[in-house]
């Protein structure tokens, strides 16, 4: 069965220039990412999985699978430990 | 039951205490110089001695339900109708009701998506007001000493209002330490100084994200509701997009206004 994702209700995220912000309303901490942290973030307001990420991401930075994918599991790992994703 | 009223910023707030102590804290010049007589009322405080014990730390727990909001520390509990048009203060000591009082307005100001108030120091140059903060000890009061004889708007926590992509400086009744004369008039904010004492003086412009990053932990905001937690996000990000926000090296001396102006 594949896993999906979903970011957490209780978060605003907002653009800056080239970077993006996500609070936690919950703790009041703020999270800094780059902009494809940003998009994998904006991603996730509905459920999905790594491997669908992965393709979006490499799609939009015409970067290659593996780094893709690479990126998408670093990302996913952070967030999940910050509590800013969870499993859906 | 003694009952007073000042204008700070745009608001009427009204006291009322049986206290003849409390009365004396209000008689000081940073709040003496508010007072006002006022048919209406933004927000009505009512104060009480006796509460709880001397200070301990800053840490202050928070409680929201539908009967209002509970902010309370070692020494002061404060209680708020839940339209925050209301309020009670029980309080140790003069110490306590400062800090109190800071936290109520606040919160007041959050809620209302007025504006912020932020720890820091802050000086009026002509029509424009600059602010300094940082870490405790980086020279917020010093820098504000050193900006004489430009008048200070505040020495602890400055009052900002945020709207129509400006920010707007008051003078600030919730002092540390300087007595001045303080301004009727607000300010158009035109800069957030980050202070780092140094050698030498060097101005540095910081992005809009490290900028906002920096200032969300020098407000004075104690979380107690999501919303108003999203309150307080949106008017930080108001706030970066609508001052430069800077790291300033400064030396101890008034040579630093050479960066600035």
């Amino acid at each position: 069965m594949t896993t999906h994702y979903k970011s957490v209700n209780h978060m605003e995220v907002i653009q800056m220039d080239d970077e993006w912000l996500a609070l936690d309303t919950s703790t009041y901490s703020v999270t800094r990412l780059n902009e494809s942290g940003g998009f994998c973030l904006s991603m996730l307001s509905e459920p999905r999985n790594s491997e669908d990420m992965a393709s979006e991401l490499e799609n939009r930075y015409g970067i290659s699978a593996e780094d893709a994918k690479r990126d998408v599991k670093v990302f996913l790992t952070h967030l999940l430990q910050i509590g800013l994703v969870n499993y859906a | 039951m003694y009952k007073l009223q000042f204008k700070v910023s745009e608001h009427v707030l009204t006291v009322r205490t049986d206290s003849n102590r409390i009365m004396a804290f209000f008689q000081s010049p940073d709040w003496s110089r508010l007072r006002i007589n006022h048919t209406d009322t933004d927000l009505t405080v009512y104060i009480e001695l006796g509460y709880g014990k001397p200070f301990v730390d800053f840490n202050v727990e928070s409680k929201c339900s539908e009967k209002g909001i509970t902010f309370c520390r070692t020494d002061y509990k404060i209680e708020i109708d839940p339209a925050l048009r209301e309020a009670d203060i029980y309080v140790f000591d003069e110490f306590a009701l400062k800090h109190a009082l800071m936290n109520l307005y606040s919160t007041f100001i959050v809620h209302n998506q007025w504006g912020l108030l932020v720890h820091s120091s802050c000086v009026a140059q002509h029509d424009r007001a600059f602010l300094f903060t940082g870490h405790s000890g980086a020279g917020k009061s010093t820098a504000a000493r050193l900006s004489d004889p430009r008048p200070i708007l505040s020495d602890e926590a400055t009052i900002i209002k945020i709207d129509s992509g400006e920010a707007r400086v008051f003078d600030s009744p919730f002092r540390s330490e300087i007595i001045t004369p303080g301004l009727e008039e607000s300010r158009k904010l035109a800069g957030i100084h980050l202070l780092e004492q140094s050698p030498r003086n060097n101005r540095k412009r910081l992005k809009k994200a490290d900028g906002m990053l920096q200032m969300m932990d020098k407000i004075f905001y104690w979380p107690h509701h999501a919303g108003d937690t999203h309150n307080t996000f949106v008017l930080c990000r108001k706030l970066a997009d609508a001052v430069p926000i800077y790291n300033l090296e400064f030396k101890k001396e008034s040579s630093f206004w050479e960066e600035i102006s």
